[in-house]
């Protein structure tokens, strides 16, 4: 039931995706052209249709654009003139070597720390909260800046911006070069992804910690640490792997900010320059792969949430009985 | 329809509220008395460009040679109405579709939970881009696009609350009692939901301003009216960056960041739990 559900909400985005750039004012060709379109013929107008389909009736075109989801075909930039498949295979493996590991790393850390910290409440866990609050005070592009300013321009510890100096052309020189420029962009991604797995966690960890079995637990003479790892983690882990799916849906995105701060080659500026200059062909492909991305991370998600949590699969087993 | 004493709990129930609420007042007379405070017009290009802080202009000119003093004052309106105007229409829509959904069940329940989830799941940093590009970046544009992106996670809520309290005994007495559905949802079921909705509308402030913030940054601000995140922008692509201008964009953030800490605070209803995300 929840499958059936879920197919049909990825099939309605999808859906939007389609109608969104064909019911926005402006016209592809007269965008193409820019101030020259003035200038087209109308037969050369009509050919520019025909070539790129615009002049199909809307539901073979949506024949054709479902069709493209299944092949990923996502057909031609306007712009660079190179398929959106190559555009997307260069930009991805970027944003991929920020994403993936900032989210492994500051979840993992954010996870330990919360289930300490929220356990003890000392010192500890008022500084690592009050340090989460003032992280989530701030838009990223800030933090990203004062950084910037203090590692880079200031003490010259990180070079200042772009994927890699562009002195090496291949071999290990040129992956050591490229990961020394994503490193202060993962750094800022990992305390943003620490401080907000720390917030969430911390919360249901401060739930469960004043339960009965809990004080059974203590007065069995179980140590912090058989309490914490086995019974107060086994409460945080659904939260910890709910947040974590959506964390991953976002691993193709989320870093568009920071992409931008540091003039970085990924997904983010790729889909951000297509919309500025109105590259339909980008903008579309790159959504679609988007969507069906979060969509099966959600899928995934639920599946997880279940097993970590088998109080929730049950209920469900319950109501479609 | 809320109990006064309820309001003084929210407001100032403990000294992190109390805290909260005396940043809020400064910053709504800051707003309010903005154009007898600020000493300059902030467009006006009046001054040498990049002069550093001094008697006359507090935090220097930029480079148009307008007072930043000035700007930081004005924009308090731009930021803080996009973040109440929005927030308060994300809470007005996620609990209408909440509480129906909530209180229905069947095609109803399922439709509006369908078209809630469907919007949660589209990726809405790219698709808010995509829309004020299309639209235009104006004050009115901008605040349609993050309540229509940003009212789902509400609603979701609102919903699993509703469930909950659909289920208590006084509901059923009421509903024994031959009381309207209307009356049941907005007399009892309603009442139930207000600190959800305070805390919701605390943190959609928040993430509204955060997200106005984010589309200056991206160049999608209102050219018009300049708003605390347009300021940092200004900064970062105008030369104050790499000129070492720090108060240039770091009074802007200062002052984001007094008032998302001022909401958080007032998002919080016990002693231990922290709420700053949607």
């Amino acid at each position: 039931m929840r499958v059936v559900r879920f197919f049909v909400i990825g099939f309605l985005a999808l859906t939007i995706i389609f109608i969104l750039p064909r019911i926005m004012p402006g016209d592809p060709i007269d965008n193409l052209f820019g101030e020259n379109a003035s200038l087209l013929n109308e037969d050369a107008v009509d050919i520019m249709y025909a070539k790129y389909h615009l002049d199909d009736p809307l539901w073979e075109q949506y024949l054709a654009f479902l069709k493209s989801i299944f092949t990923f075909d996502y057909g031609y930039s306007i712009i660079s003139a190179s398929s959106v498949n190559k555009l997307i295979a260069q930009r991805l493996p970027w944003t991929l070597a920020l994403t993936i590991p900032s989210l492994l790393i500051g979840s993992v850390i954010g996870f330990y720390l919360a289930l300490y910290c929220g356990t003890t409440r000392k010192i500890t866990d008022k500084t690592m909260t009050s340090l989460s609050i003032f992280m989530h005070t701030m838009p990223t592009f800030l933090i990203a800046m004062i950084f910037v300013k203090a590692l880079a321009f200031d003490l010259g510890l990180f070079p200042l911006s772009h994927n890699n100096s562009g002195t090496y052309s291949g071999g290990w020189m040129w992956y050591l070069d490229s990961m020394y420029h994503l490193l202060l962009p993962s750094i800022i991604l990992i305390i943003g992804t620490v401080t907000s797995y720390y917030l969430t966690i911390r919360n249901s960890v401060l739930e469960v910690k004043n339960d009965d079995y809990i004080f059974v637990a203590e007065s069995k003479g179980l140590t912090d640490e058989e309490i914490r790892s086995r019974h107060v983690s086994r409460n945080a882990l659904p939260v910890f792997l709910s947040i974590f799916a959506m964390g991953l849906g976002g691993i193709l995105s989320g870093a568009l900010i920071i992409e931008l701060v540091f003039s970085l080659n990924g997904m983010g500026t790729l889909l951000y320059q297509a919309i500025s200059r109105q590259d339909y062909p980008v903008i579309q492909g790159v959504f679609i792969l988007l969507t069906t991305w979060v969509l099966l991370m959600n899928l995934v998600a639920e599946f997880a949430y279940g097993l970590a949590d088998p109080r929730i699969g049950d209920s469900h087993d319950r109501g479609t009985k | 329809m809320m109990d006064t004493s309820y309001i003084v709990y929210f407001l100032f129930g403990n000294k992190r509220k109390i805290f909260g609420t005396s940043i809020i007042v400064v910053m709504m007379l800051i707003t309010i008395f903005a154009e007898q405070i600020a000493p300059y017009d902030p467009l006006a290009m009046d001054f040498k460009p990049f002069l550093s802080p001094s008697t006359e202009h507090w935090l220097g000119t930029d480079n148009l040679g307008q007072d930043i003093y000035s700007q930081l004052i004005m924009s308090s309106r731009t930021s803080l109405s996009i973040g109440l105007i929005a927030a308060t229409m994300v809470v007005f829509v996620g609990l209408t579709f909440g509480l129906i959904a909530g209180y229905k069940s069947g095609i109803i329940e399922n439709t509006l939970m369908g078209t809630t989830d469907l919007f949660i799941l589209i990726p809405s940093l790219p698709l808010t881009i995509i829309l004020i590009s299309y639209m235009g970046p104006s004050v009115y544009n901008i605040i349609i696009v993050i309540t229509l992106l940003s009212w789902c996670g509400t609603a979701r809520i609102v919903h699993s609350r509703v469930l909950q309290v659909k289920e208590q005994s006084f509901i059923e007495s009421a509903r024994m009692m031959a009381f309207s559905d209307r009356h049941i949802m907005f007399k009892h079921i309603l009442k139930n939901t207000e600190d959800v909705l305070l805390a919701r509308w605390c943190l959609a402030i928040v993430a509204a301003m955060m997200a106005e913030a984010g589309l200056a940054f991206l160049g999608l601000g209102d050219p018009f009216h300049v708003s605390w995140g347009g300021m940092i922008t200004d900064a970062f692509s105008n030369g104050g960056y790499v000129r070492g201008m720090w108060w240039w964009y770091v009074m802007p953030g200062a002052m984001i960041s007094l008032v998302a800490l001022a909401f958080f605070m007032l998002a919080s209803f016990d002693k231990d739990h922290i709420y700053v995300e949607a």
